[in-house]
Formats: C-alpha cells, sequence, structure tokens
C-alpha cells in the first residue's frame, strides 16, 4: 500500500522543465527521502504533491487522492514542515498551538504537551523572536501534535547548525516513535536523511534516478580496492563500475550493484593476481559517485 | 463556521493595533464634531474652519482602509507557495468567508457601530440612520473594493502598493483619454450617456473585483486571475469610450428619488377649501440658454395662522407630439414675512400675516434644449407641488447668553454667543442637520423635517423688525450630519440714517431677540397645471 503515487509527474516553469515524467511510490509507514542537488526538482515534486503547484502532466494521488482535488479532509492527515514556509511570526509559540489545535479532529493535547518540552520551546515567546532551528521545531511541534498520517518535509535541515539539525533529527526520531506516520523528506543533507530514511530516491535534473530501500542500496553500493602487483591496463570499465582509476599498486573503483561472488569474479578475471577488498559505503559517498557521474555525463545522457 | 470564525479572529488579533487606531480615527472625527457642536461661539470662524479641516483630514485618512483590507486578505497570501494556510486544513472557499466576515466587521460593523450614538445624539430617525448608514458603508467599500483587487493577486505588502499606486495614478489618465476619445466620438456632450457610460463602468468594475476575488481565493491560479484584470479592463475602456446607449440613468435616479419623496406627499391629505389661482407666468432667461419658469399663485383658504412652504419638487412639459422632459422646481411663499409680521405682534395681530400667508410661486429650471423646445413649441406644464401646511405656534422672547439645544426632529439648534457691537446685535448660531446625500443630491426631502422656526430682532416701541444677515456662514459635514456655525447680524431700527449711530444702540437696547416657530400642520401634494397657451404667453 502507497500513501503516495506519482504517474510521470511533470512540472514545468516557462520553459524550464523542474520535474520529468516522475513516477514513484512511497510505501506507507516507510521513512521516505528524496534526495538530490540543489535544482534536482525536489521541492518541485514536494510542492506539487502538496498541490501548491499545479502539475504540468502526469499525475499524482496522496493518501489515494488525487493531488488536485486535496480538501480539508486530507489537509487534516498530512503535516507539512518545510524551510520555506512563511509561519505567522507575530503569533507566539502558544498561539500558535492554538491557532492550529481546531482545526485536526486528531490533535493530541497530551503529545503537544509532551513534545513542547522535548523541543524545549518557550511557549510565550514570540516566533519572530525565535531562532532558525527553533522556529523549525516549532513547525514541527504544530505538525506532529496532530499525528498527521503523512508527514513531510521540505529541505527541513537547510540554515540549521548542527546541533539545532542534531536536535530536529533527534526530535523527529523520538517522534516517530510515538506514531505509525509515514515521512516523505527531501534534503541534499545526506547524513541527516542516512539517519532517518528508510527508503530512498535519487532526482536528477527532475528525473528520477531510483528509488529503493535504503538496505538495498547501501547493499548494492561498494567501493572497491584491489592490490595489484604492477601497472596493468584498466581498459573500459565494465557496465556498474565507476570512477575506474589505479594509485600505484592500489586499482579503486565503486560497484554499483554488488553482489559478492560476482564482483569478486569479475576483479579475477580483469586482475587475475589481484586481491580485491569491498568497502561499504555510506549514502553520501554513493550520492557524490552518482552526482560526480551524472556531471562527467554528456547532457542528456544521464537521462 | 466556528473555523471560519477562528481564522477572523486571527486576522483581527493580529491586526488589533492598526485596526484600533483606524477606528480611533474615526472616533476623532467625531469628537471634533462634538467639540463643534458645543463651541461657545467665541472662538470664530477661522477655528470652525480649522476644525472642518481637522475632521475632513481625518475622513480622508480613513480611506487607508484599503491598506487594512489589503493586511487582512495577506494575513494569508493567495499567491506563491510558501503561505502557511496552504498546507493546513483550511479551504480557499472557507478562507474566503474568513476575509469576507472579518473585512465586513472592521470596514462595515465597527464604523457604524462607533457612529451610531453620534447620529442619535444628532436626533437622526430610522430613516435617517438607514441612509447614512449606506452612506458609510458605501464610502468604505470603495476603500475595500480597491484594497481587495491587488492584495488577492500580489504576493507581498511592497507590490501590493506599487500596483495600488500605479492603479490610481492610470485611472484619471485613462478616464482622460477615454473622455478625449469619447468627445470626438459624440460631437458634443451628452451627460446622460456619459452617465450611463459612467454606471456600467462602475458596474464593470466591481463585477470584475469581485470575480478576480473569488477565482483567486477558489483557485489560485494567478496567471487566470491577471487576464481576468486585464479583460476588465479592456471591458472598461471599450464601454466608456464607446457604448452607444443612454439609459437616462441620472434622470431616473432623481426622478425616483422624488417619487419616492412624493409619496409622502398624498394629494388626499390637502386640506379642504385651498384654491390656487394664478398670477402670473413668465420665463426668464436668455434664449437657447439654461432658463426658468417662474409661475405665481395666490393661495385662497388659509386661515390667518397658517402658512405654506413649498418643497421642491418634479415639473413634466408634454407637447402635442406626444413627447416630455421633466425637470425640478423650487417653490417660495409668503412664510418668511408672515413670520415677520408675527414677531412683530408678538402672534396678536394676525392681520398683516394673514394677507400674507396665500402667495406662494415656483422656478421650474429648464436646461437650454428644452429651452429651445419649448418656444419652439408651446407644451403643457404639469407641477406636483409639494406643501408643508405650517401653523402658526409660538413667539418666544430669546435670553441673549448661551442657550440649550432646541432639537426638532433631526435637526437642532443652539444660540451660542450673543453680543452688542455698535448698533448691531451679533448672535452666532450653531446648528445640526442632516447632510444626506440622498437629500442633498436628489433634494428629495427624504429625511424627516418638522417645525420650522426663524429669530428677528424686534423693537416694539418703534415698530421695528429685523429678520437678521448673515456675516459668517460655514458650513461642514461630518459623518452624514451637517453642522453649521452662523453669525448673523440683527439691527433694531431697519436703516440707521447717517448721524444716529446713538439712535439705533439705543433703539438696540429696546429691543429683544425673539423666535418666531410654525409647526407642521399637514403635507400634501397639489397638482398646479399649465395650457400651451399659458406657456406660450409666458415665453419672452
Amino acid at each position: 500500500m502507497n500513501i503516495i503515487e506519482t504517474n510521470r509527474l511533470s512540472r514545468r516553469y516557462w520553459r524550464t522543465e523542474a520535474l520529468r515524467e516522475l513516477t514513484l511510490a512511497v510505501p506507507t509507514g516507510s521513512v521516505f527521502a528524496l534526495l538530490g542537488s540543489n535544482g534536482a526538482g525536489k521541492t518541485t515534486a514536494i510542492k506539487v504533491l502538496m498541490n501548491l503547484l499545479p502539475p504540468s502532466g502526469g499525475s499524482a494521488t496522496v493518501l489515494g487522492v488525487d493531488t488536485c482535488r486535496l480538501g480539508e479532509r486530507e489537509r487534516a492527515q498530512i503535516g507539512y514542515v518545510s524551510e520555506n514556509q512563511k509561519l505567522p511570526l507575530w503569533m507566539t509559540v502558544r498561539q500558535l498551538l492554538d491557532y492550529c489545535r481546531p482545526f485536526y479532529p486528531t490533535w493530541d493535547a497530551a503529545l503537544e504537551a509532551k513534545l513542547l518540552t522535548q523541543f524545549d520551546l518557550p511557549p510565550d515567546r514570540k516566533l519572530k523572536h525565535l531562532s532558525r532551528g527553533m522556529l523549525m521545531k516549532a513547525a514541527l511541534l504544530s505538525t506532529l501534535a496532530y499525528r498527521p498520517k503523512l508527514l513531510v518535509l521540505d529541505e527541513p535541515f537547510s540554515g540549521l547548525d548542527p546541533l539545532a539539525r542534531d536536535d530536529f533529527v533527534r526530535g523527529i526520531l523520538e517522534a516517530s516513535e510515538l506514531g505509525d506516520w509515514t515521512v516523505l523528506v527531501s534534503s541534499h543533507d545526506i547524513e541527516e536523511v542516512e539517519r532517518l530514511a528508510d527508503n530512498v530516491a535519487l532526482l536528477e535534473n527532475g528525473r528520477l534516478r531510483f528509488s529503493e530501500t535504503t538496505e538495498s542500496l547501501l547493499g548494492r553500493f561498494r567501493r572497491m580496492e584491489v592490490t595489484v602487483p604492477g601497472p596493468v591496463s584498466l581498459g573500459a570499465p565494465p557496465a556498474g563500475w565507476l570512477e575506474l582509476e589505479q594509485k600505484g599498486g592500489l586499482v579503486k573503483f565503486i560497484v554499483t550493484d554488488f553482489t559478492s561472488g560476482t564482483v569478486e569474479r569479475a576483479c579475477r578475471d580483469r586482475f587475475p593476481d589481484g586481491t580485491a577488498v569491498a568497502h561499504p559505503m555510506t549514502l553520501r559517498e554513493i550520492f557524490v559517485t552518482l552526482a560526480r557521474e551524472t556531471r562527467t555525463q554528456p547532457k542528456g545522457a544521464a537521462a | 463556521m466556528n473555523l471560519t470564525w477562528h481564522i477572523v479572529k486571527k486576522d483581527l488579533r493580529a491586526l488589533k493595533w492598526p485596526l484600533l487606531l483606524w477606528i480611533a480615527l474615526i472616533i476623532a472625527k467625531l469628537g471634533v464634531g462634538v467639540v463643534l457642536l458645543n463651541a461657545d461661539g467665541t472662538e470664530g470662524l477661522d477655528w470652525f474652519n480649522k476644525m472642518s479641516g481637522l475632521a475632513q483630514v481625518l475622513s480622508a485618512f480613513e480611506f487607508v482602509s484599503f491598506v487594512l483590507t489589503a493586511a487582512i486578505i495577506q494575513q494569508d497570501l493567495l499567491v506563491g507557495t510558501t503561505a502557511f494556510w496552504m498546507t493546513r486544513p483550511i479551504s480557499g472557499a472557507r478562507l474566503l468567508r474568513a476575509k469576507l466576515i472579518g473585512i465586513g466587521l472592521v470596514f462595515i460593523v465597527a464604523p457604524v457601530l462607533v457612529t451610531l450614538p453620534w447620529w442619535l445624539g444628532c436626533h437622526y430617525g430610522i430613516s435617517e440612520i438607514g441612509w447614512a448608514v449606506t452612506e458609510t458603508v458605501a464610502a468604505q467599500a470603495i476603500a475595500v473594493l480597491l484594497g481587495l483587487l491587488w492584495s488577492v493577486v500580489t504576493d507581498g505588502f511592497a507590490r501590493f502598493l506599487m500596483w495600488t499606486l500605479v492603479t490610481l495614478f492610470a485611472t484619471p489618465m485613462l478616464t482622460a483619454i477615454i473622455a478625449y476619445y469619447a468627445s470626438r466620438h459624440l460631437g458634443s456632450f451628452q451627460p446622460e450617456l456619459v452617465s450611463t457610460r459612467f454606471l456600467l463602468v462602475l458596474l464593470l468594475s466591481i463585477g470584475g473585483i469581485f470575480v478576480v476575488v473569488v477565482h483567486q481565493f477558489l483557485t489560485r491560479n494567478i496567471g487566470r486571475s491577471i487576464a481576468i484584470i486585464a479583460g476588465t479592463v479592456g471591458l472598461i475602456v471599450l464601454t466608456g469610450a464607446f457604448w452607444p446607449w443612454s439609459w437616462n440613468v441620472e434622470s431616473r435616479f432623481y426622478s425616483y428619488l422624488i417619487r419616492q419623496a412624493q409619496g409622502e406627499w398624498p394629494a388626499g391629505a390637502e386640506p379642504p377649501g385651498l384654491a390656487f389661482k394664478l398670477q402670473s407666468a413668465e420665463f426668464s432667461g436668455r434664449k437657447d440658454r439654461p432658463a426658468s419658469l417662474i409661475a405665481s399663485y395666490q393661495v385662497e383658504g388659509l386661515t390667518a395662522m397658517q402658512g405654506l412652504m413649498p418643497v421642491q419638487s418634479e415639473y413634466t412639459l408634454r407637447w402635442p407630439d406626444g413627447t416630455s422632459a421633466t425637470g425640478r422646481s423650487w417653490g417660495r411663499s409668503g412664510l418668511a414675512d408672515m413670520m415677520s409680521a408675527h414677531a412683530l405682534s408678538g402672534g396678536n395681530d394676525s392681520g398683516k400675516a394673514a394677507a400674507l400667508a396665500g402667495s406662494v410661486n415656483f422656478t421650474s429650471a429648464m436646461p437650454a434644449p428644452t429651452m429651445a423646445k419649448v418656444r419652439s413649441s408651446a407644451s403643457s406644464y404639469t407641477l406636483p407641488a409639494r406643501f408643508r401646511l405650517m401653523r402658526f405656534e409660538s413667539v418666544t422672547r430669546v435670553p441673549l447668553e448661551p442657550g440649550t439645544w432646541s432639537v426638532h426632529d433631526s435637526q437642532g439648534e443652539r444660540l451660542a454667543h450673543a453680543e452688542k457691537e455698535g448698533p448691531q446685535l451679533l448672535v452666532t448660531f450653531i446648528r445640526h442637520m442632516p447632510s444626506l446625500w440622498v437629500d442633498n443630491a436628489g433634494g428629495g426631502q427624504l429625511a424627516g423635517t418638522g417645525d420650522y422656526s426663524q429669530y428677528f430682532l424686534v423693537n416694539r416701541t418703534r415698530g421695528a423688525v429685523d429678520r437678521g444677515t448673515s456675516t459668517d456662514y460655514r458650513l461642514t459635514r461630518i459623518a452624514s450630519v451637517g453642522i453649521s456655525w452662523r453669525t448673523m447680524s440683527f439691527l433694531a431700527i431697519p436703516r440707521p440714517p447717517k448721524g444716529s449711530v446713538l439712535d439705533a444702540i439705543n433703539a438696540l437696547n429696546e429691543a429683544e431677540l425673539v423666535k418666531v416657530t410654525f409647526a407642521e400642520q399637514a403635507r400634501f401634494s397639489h397638482e398646479l397645471k399649465l395650457g400651451p397657451e399659458e406657456i406660450a404667453q409666458a415665453n419672452p
């Protein structure tokens, strides 16, 4: 069961195609990270999903409803926190919560009180006097308190200092233990996402590069180091080998579809005297590798 | 609905200080009115002018309500993708309802509630309050509409202000351009056609703004909203410049007002035994120019204590070919002279007054085309003349000291100050009266009137009476109430002969100020007619 589904979803700004035929499924109950560099189309995708922007083509459903028809009932089950959202800064934290509360039949006052303490937010301070991190936490609190079925976080870590970022992530993690919600988080901040996400999708130039579970992604990417006795001819790398290079007696490359037996066999074939060691990669390293690869390819080839 | 009110409360709380300041402006304006009404008469006309100017400035400041309207709307922006409400369970329709309620409360209900004590204090009745509320609402609606238009299609206050200023500058320019093309197209000025075009442009503007606002709230499709604005502006330009059919809106409207008023003056209420005898009918004015028909009557059948007070009416001219024209007619009677006679006699000798009672004349204004037609072909003339039948009530001596308010219906008057200066007595009166657009423009006198009184300086020893001349007069208007400052100069002998100023001063010491009051007995209309022959004879 998917809480979000898109089918060839596109969005065009005048002549620029920000989102190209995105077909994606976010499983219910997952923490789904939408990754990509700046301008990859993450925010556009989320805005279309939230019906903040109409799609130029394709379609999408959230909670089983066409995004263009999201009504008050659906919105009461969706939480949205974005770095760009303009909160009513004249309100105090308490006034913000008082304002939001009546709109949500599922508002949990006990959870609100718990999160208020947990996030260490001063209830009587005006939002305009809060730091950026506190402001994001206030927005998150006003979103989590009604236990949304879907929590959408659009670049929530931008502009936060490491401490605030850590607090924020911890807040989400702790909150996620309080309910069984689905989280869709877009970010180019891979380390933070890695702590949260169990599903990952990568957008590049508005296109979906891949979408899979974090476990599967981390499982199929390996940084390989092959120790060879002398210079070897590298030749053209086989499909699925990236950044193949040799430094002295060490040949390095990254495999994108690691399965133990297959890669070892391929190494033996190519470097008969070599000793291969496979190192697991972090999400960040995978992301950087793919981004670098995209950059080195001629325009349009990534498609 | 609870959630809608929840949004309304949020907006009002967010803008509480600007809104309170705005309401304070209204209260300050009314405060100026209270100060004017309580003047002791020694402040002078300059002071009255300054206070009046202050009230006008405060009234002008009330129009910042267009900015406040925008502030209320832009508490929840309709443009862009970053507004807080857009991702909350708030539909566009609910938000629109909330904003309209908020705007209605602040700019319609609040000014009316704040001004209500002022109207009640000025003895306005239900009818006057109804019209005053209409005026207040209409004035605020202009500002609100201006604020609504750009606030729903801009993404912040700076852009809103910029586009509003552009509109405020562009509108007169566009009007001038339309007027230029219209004048070339029409050949000659046709006021009725211009009125029709103006009305259509007004309706298009209001309709266009309404459509844009509703569309933007429900769809947030900024491109289409801008297209609607552009389309409406195009329609406005085309209508303003080229609309060919005149609907005679202006004359129809005034006729409506007068008909409404005439409805309250039934012919059946005419006292029995009255007879109107035509004394003379003649045209004044030059050929092919706007002119007037002055018809004088002698009314028989009034008692010695009765007089007639004519009220503005609408005449009709009919030609044999079936065409007709209408216009306004003002009347005068001998009532003022009657009052003077009563003042001198103290209301005891009614003979002289009775002789003056029945004199009535009507002046009917005729525009140049009507006049030209009358001169070429005599028409019949019908005037459903309206009268107030007045009965002598009293002559009372007025002490020369500040007095209390004397109120008749919705008009009040107070002697503020009196002083002798050489041979003249200077008396300053402060008055308040309904100053409603519907009366001022239409002459319908929908506002109630009752007793009629006038002041005279009487020297019975010398048989002199003076109704006084106005030396200073100013009228200001505060929240649909007219406030006047009038200083009257009275002389105790009609014209002091040269060298006898001392005599005039002595006469002044012998004289007393009196107030003659006539009470309204009945209101009725009486159809006055002139045949084509009489009109032809009146034709110079």
